[in-house]
């Protein structure tokens, strides 16, 4: 086998860009922080790492419209347990004025408060967060009740309701149907109505007998749908968390794919510097080499 | 008389080691010339004296009147050529591939947070947000500005398509304006190989032209190379003859309405089979890699903005507008309807014409991931993903034969030089050893001088 010079310098050159190659991917992977820099260098990657993502990104955003939520969430929650109250002291006032020992003058204090209160549950029930009325279902831009002067309350408002949608299809209400609420199986400003009809009247009958029960149900009402999005709100903070949690799971799966293991990058630059050098160092030394330099 | 002879004899012997002197400083000069064959003069003796009769004469035998050269031979081996020259066929194909096919992946730039996959992602991702907040203009706006650098992304990829395949096309026309050159080159050298083995001499340094340029020829075309007892060679393309002597056929371009370049006859406008090479890479990048690409992201970008104008029809804008497409087709190029650009109350985000439902915007916020018909059961960020994947996977395939290749390649390189090589030392020896012969010429003469200057001064 006869060696030439062009076959040495040839396998000299092919072994330096060899090395250098590696050294050339091994520094633009340093360099990036990435392990994949071109998608060809890992098709099964790429594709993976670029579902993951997509899939980081949604869950961010989810994360973020959950927290977007939670004002409003909040917001009803506070509202209800007003209502709660509001309809408490309605309750103490109305057993008060079922007595028969009550006057008429004391009847008629007792329907001051009560209409004062009456005109509170109707600011609570058009409780606002932003520009939103967080109980007129789906219309959030539209005052959900509105009283006329006979006391009547309309709602203005619709049975849908806004809601947050996740990247898992979940949905998570933002606002609620005001009227399911408010003026479910009992209506709650119609009890008063009636309730301050009976105290004008006097009629302490109808206040105990008529009026007190269907003020207990409409209390029932309230706290049932309190309840509900008390739960709701638990949901959704526990949500939250497994969404970070989702959020940490998810990097973790793309770091292997799509990160530079700098320890091993590292080693690799150093390991393959080394071979470098020795190649450089053997082809300066062999390639001059020739009968040359023996003759005189 | 044999005094003569010795004297003949040395004097053929200088003139044969000056000869051989002159080859090897051919060799030197050539050693770092990689399409140079090695030269080594063969010698023989010249004819003994006398020759031998029937009728006495001398008896002991025919006497030696030196050395002459026999040939100066050319160190090569056709069956490696030809190797070779497949393999360059086989590199060629896949380096201008390689390019190709890298280029390609530079600008469809995935995986990175610019990519298209990165702005498809978040354009469903606006539409998602914007189905919590459907009464907030800037969650439209944003939805708007998305989809706008969707299409714009979309556009430019495909008019980067575009561009990569009139560059394909330009490349394929100068190579085919330099392959006729060496058409035409290999014919004059057959000419003159055929001249000058006629009258007897050894045209090595053209045969290696020759070489050098069939090899150019196999980087962009599959070649099949016939020598001929005369000389000359037949090149042929998988039958199709197209140097034949000092005759040869020029090619031609045609380009199909798609952009894809193919080879033509000029004289019988038959279609030239490519085999492998530059010209046939360049066909497959065009025909299968840019073609492909094209029209998937065209089914895509088609399929995205039916979906969405389907779902999007069906639904209400702020002001109560409704069955108003969201992507429009202008000159064949879809557009975020302008309509809904001027007036973002008119985006369609809810299903029952309620200002807080958002069921429309997060029906089309669900497309991202959901099995479409039109795109064969795969979802809108799959299909992409399984595009990007392909391309990916053809490349990373395309790299590992280029680099298997060249490892034949530069083998078969190496091959070639162990026999046609010029190793600059083997050479130093032999002009060492022709340096002596010379030498040991001139002293025979010296000592024949000598007897006769004897033999005279004594008379």
């Amino acid at each position: 086998m006869r060696i030439t010079p062009m076959i040495l310098a040839r396998q000299a050159v092919h072994f330096i860009n060899r090395n250098a190659q590696v050294i050339n991917a091994s520094l633009e992977r340093l360099g990036t922080g990435r392990r994949i820099n071109r998608s060809h260098e890992d098709p099964p990657g790429t594709v993976l790492s670029m579902r993951l993502q997509s899939d980081i990104l949604a869950t961010v955003g989810d994360y973020r419209r959950l927290e977007q939520v939670m004002p409003y969430i909040q917001a009803a929650d506070t509202s209800l347990q007003q209502s709660i109250s509001v309809l408490q002291r309605a309750r103490e006032l109305i057993l008060r004025a079922g007595s028969d020992t009550v006057t008429t003058d004391q009847r008629l204090a007792i329907a001051n408060e009560m209409r004062g209160l009456r005109d509170e549950l109707v600011q609570i029930a058009n409780t606002q967060v932003g520009d939103r009325f967080i109980f007129s279902g789906a219309a959030i831009l539209t005052k959900p009740f509105t009283l006329d002067s006979d006391g009547n309350a309309t709602y203005q408002g619709d049975s849908d309701s806004l809601t947050a949608k996740l990247s898992s299809g979940e949905e998570v209400a933002i606002t609620l149907d005001g009227r399911k609420i408010f003026q479910g199986n009992e209506d709650v400003f119609a009890v008063f109505k009636d309730a301050l009809e009976a105290l004008a009247n006097d009629n302490a009958w109808e206040i105990r007998e008529q009026i007190l029960p269907r003020l207990d149900r409409a209390l029932d009402q309230i706290v049932q749908a309190s309840a509900i999005y008390g739960a709701q709100a638990n949901r959704i903070e526990r949500t939250i968390s497994n969404l970070q949690a989702q959020e940490v799971g998810l990097r973790m799966a793309l770091s292997p794919v799509f990160d530079a293991d700098i320890s091993e990058e590292v080693m690799t630059y150093q390991l393959k510097q080394t071979t470098m050098q020795a190649t450089l160092f053997a082809v300066s030394r062999i390639v001059p080499m020739s009968l040359v330099d023996f003759m005189v | 008389m044999s005094l003569s002879v010795a004297l003949q004899a040395s004097l053929q012997s200088l003139l044969v080691h000056q000869t051989s002197l002159a080859v090897v400083a051919q060799n030197i000069a050539n050693a770092q010339n990689p399409d140079y064959s090695r030269q080594v003069v063969r010698l023989k003796a010249s004819i003994p004296i006398p020759a031998p009769t029937l009728t006495g004469g001398v008896s002991w035998g025919q006497l030696g009147t030196g050395v002459t050269v026999a040939e100066i031979s050319r160190q090569y081996d056709a069956l490696l050529m030809s190797a070779l020259r497949a393999s360059a066929s086989k590199l060629a194909h896949q380096g201008t591939l390689l390019e190709g096919l890298e280029r390609l992946n530079a600008f469809l730039g995935e995986p990175s947070e610019s990519s298209l996959n990165a702005l498809l992602v978040e354009f469903f991702e606006g539409w998602r947000d914007l189905a919590s907040n459907p009464e907030n203009i800037g969650n439209r706006a944003i939805v708007l500005e998305r989809a706008k650098l969707v299409i714009s992304r979309f556009q430019n990829l495909r008019s980067q398509l575009e561009h990569e395949k009139v560059l394909v096309r330009l490349k394929f026309e100068n190579e085919v304006e330099q392959i006729n050159l060496w058409l035409e080159h290999v014919a004059r050298l057959n000419e003159q190989i055929v001249a000058a083995k006629t009258a007897g001499l050894q045209p090595n340094d053209l045969m290696d032209e020759r070489d050098a340029v069939l090899r150019s020829i196999a980087e962009r075309l599959s070649i099949q190379v016939f020598e001929q007892p005369n000389g000359s060679v037949i090149v042929t393309a998988s039958g199709h003859e197209l140097v034949s002597g000092a005759q040869f056929r020029l090619v031609k371009v045609v380009v199909d309405g798609n952009g894809v370049p193919r080879a033509i006859l000029s004289d019988t406008n038959e279609t030239l089979p490519l085999g492998e090479g530059i010209f046939a890479s360049l066909r497959e990048f065009a025909q299968q890699v840019i073609q492909l690409v094209r029209n998937q992201l065209q089914l895509l970008l088609d399929s995205l903005a039916q979906a969405i104008n389907s779902l999007h029809q069906t639904g209400y804008g702020l002001d109560g507008s409704t069955g108003i497409p969201f992507f429009v087709q202008a000159n064949g190029e879809w557009q975020v309807n302008p309509e809904i650009l001027n007036d973002p109350r008119k985006l369609a985000a809810s299903a029952t014409g309620s200002v807080g439902n958002g069921e429309i915007a997060a029906s089309i916020a669900k497309l991202a991931e959901e099995p479409l018909a039109s795109l064969g059961g795969q979802s809108f960020l799959g299909a992409y993903r399984s595009l990007i994947g392909t391309v990916a996977a053809k490349t990373q395939g395309v790299k590992n034969a280029y680099s298997a290749f060249s490892e034949v390649h530069r083998a078969l390189q190496n091959r070639r030089d162990m026999v046609s090589g010029v190793s600059i030392d083997e050479e130093l020896v032999d002009l060492m050893r022709f340096q002596q012969a010379y030498i040991a010429a001139a002293k025979v003469i010296q000592v024949v001088d000598n007897i006769v200057n004897d033999l005279l001064s004594r008379l």
